[in-house]
């Protein structure tokens, strides 16, 4: 047991000053997420054909291949192109780009969810499409992307221990290297579960209240 | 002498192979009342769509206060000119019932805010919804929210407005209140194109009644002659059909 305190007092410092990089990893790509999913809605909605196409290649381009090959892409593929990022810009990069991917369809079932009578009331009273966007339909998708987005967040938030792989210290990283310093393996990947859990499990509990909420109106 | 208001010139409408509209021919004068019956699929719901361009006709014309419809045609600034109540109502379920009003009038017609709230609580009053100017549409029943939407409608001062069959989601006991609401407005000179499966309310209503069948307007007349003395086999028909249905 003393042991134990003393591990502790040895590594969750070290461990959980990865938590700060984990987090700021998954903002920086849910902010890279959000605006490319964004994009990409809009350009999978648009009247031109083009980007349209250019939408639906890229998000199935990032479903189809694996988080890990696409992280090792960025960060050592691209330096055949003397394109060399260093390790928590190439994570961010890389979990904005699939983060997109993924965002997209959420915000585009959002919208399709919103009822089409919606749309055509707003067009009768003389909105322009993107004025009807903003105003109406957009305030009453949000509302449905709410509790999926939520749970994004949070495969966001674990995906970012693929960072671990090209080096950044993250959550992983800091507990990899502690427990191949120690060899107590199971001690040191505790203290990392309890850190994951302590940032995820009261995001999940906030998705199932939105869901909750949503399903008694 | 009135004047015409609305021309609808050999309008045709196709949805791929199905012609819906084979050729519509109407001249409605300011202020009439006028309403559109027929057998479901006849082409009436598509024939309101056509006029506000939430579908585009792919034939024929449309010459609306003595302009031509065309592709240069403003239709933000058509469709503030020709307001549409829809059988489901729409309204925004994120505002109040006040802000449904007010939206298109302060961010459309851009005019202020305070200005756009007096107008849109005197429109409220006038549909008999002023004391729910501040509940949401999922606290209203059917019959309220649709006198919400048409003074939501109103709010834009459209010269002409299009009805389609705006009770027939409602329950028989809510219908009253609302096509009180449209008597009103014809009362008050409002031009009205209402499509309606209400004969009673048609025949009380209208001006004239319009008939139409398979995509083409095939009677039209006062309703005494519609009723009573129908010309075509097809309105013959169809009115002893309906008359079987209600009793
Ligand atoms: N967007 C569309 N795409 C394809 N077909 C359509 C579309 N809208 C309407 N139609 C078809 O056009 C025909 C006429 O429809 P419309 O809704 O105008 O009839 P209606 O007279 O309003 O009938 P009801 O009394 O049942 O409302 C129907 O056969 C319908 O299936
Ligand atoms: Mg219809």
């Amino acid at each position: 047991m003393n042991d134990y305190l003393q591990l502790l007092q040895t590594y969750f410092p070290y461990v959980a000053k990865g938590a700060t990089i984990t987090l700021q990893l998954t903002i920086v790509a849910l902010l890279g997420s959000v605006a490319l999913g964004l994009l990409t809605t809009f350009a999978k909605l648009a009247n031109l054909r083009l980007l349209r196409v250019v939408a639906t290649i890229y998000i199935e381009l990032i479903r189809a291949t694996p988080a890990l090959l696409q992280l090792f892409i960025i960060y050592f593929g691209l330096t055949s192109f003397g394109l060399r990022l260093d390790p928590f810009t190439a994570a961010s990069i890389t979990l904005s780009l699939v983060g997109g991917a993924y965002a997209a369809e959420i915000f585009r079932a959002g919208i399709e969810a919103v009822d089409t009578g919606q749309f055509e009331a707003a067009r009768s009273l003389g909105m322009s499409t993107p004025l009807a966007m903003r105003r109406i339909i957009l305030p009453q998708a949000a509302v449905i992307i709410l509790p999926p987005f939520t749970n994004f967040v949070i495969s966001m938030i674990k995906d970012t221990s693929l960072a671990l792989t090209i080096s950044v210290p993250e959550i992983m990283y800091r507990s990899y290297d502690a427990s191949s310093q120690s060899y107590r393996s199971m001690a040191i990947y505790s203290m990392a579960a309890i850190l994951y859990l302590a940032i995820c499990l009261p995001l999940s509990g906030f998705a199932k209240a939105l869901e909750k909420r949503k399903a008694s109106r | 002498m009135s004047r015409t208001i609305l021309q609808l010139e050999g309008l045709e409408m196709a949805f791929g192979q199905l012609r819906v509209l084979r050729g519509v021919d109407l001249e409605v004068d300011e202020g009439e009342s006028i309403a559109i019956i027929g057998p479901s699929g006849s082409g009436k719901s598509t024939l309101l769509r056509c006029l506000n361009r939430l579908e585009t006709p792919t034939g024929g014309g449309v010459i609306f206060e003595g302009q031509r419809i065309d592709a240069r045609t403003d239709i933000n600034q058509l469709r503030t000119r020709m307001g549409m109540v829809f059988q489901q109502f729409n309204l925004f379920p994120h505002m109040t019932a006040l802000a449904n009003v007010m939206e298109a009038p302060v961010h459309v017609r851009r005019i202020r805010r305070e200005q756009a709230e007096a107008e849109a609580r005197r429109l409220l009053e006038k549909v008999g919804m002023l004391e729910k100017a501040d509940s949401y549409p999922r606290q209203l029943s059917g019959g309220q929210k649709q006198r919400v939407a048409i003074a939501r409608c109103l709010a834009m001062q459209p010269r002409l407005l299009l009805l389609d069959e705006i009770t027939s989601a409602l329950d028989p006991e809510l219908v009253g209140e609302v096509l009180d609401v449209v008597r009103d407005l014809a009362r008050q000179g409002m031009t009205m194109l209402l499509v309606t499966h209400e004969m009673r309310f048609a025949r009380e209503f209208a001006d004239r009644v319009v008939f139409m069948d398979g995509g083409v307007v095939v009677e039209v007349g006062p309703p005494e002659e519609i009723f009573t003395r129908p010309k075509s086999e097809r309105l013959r028909k169809f009115l002893t059909a309906v008359l079987e249905q209600t009793t």
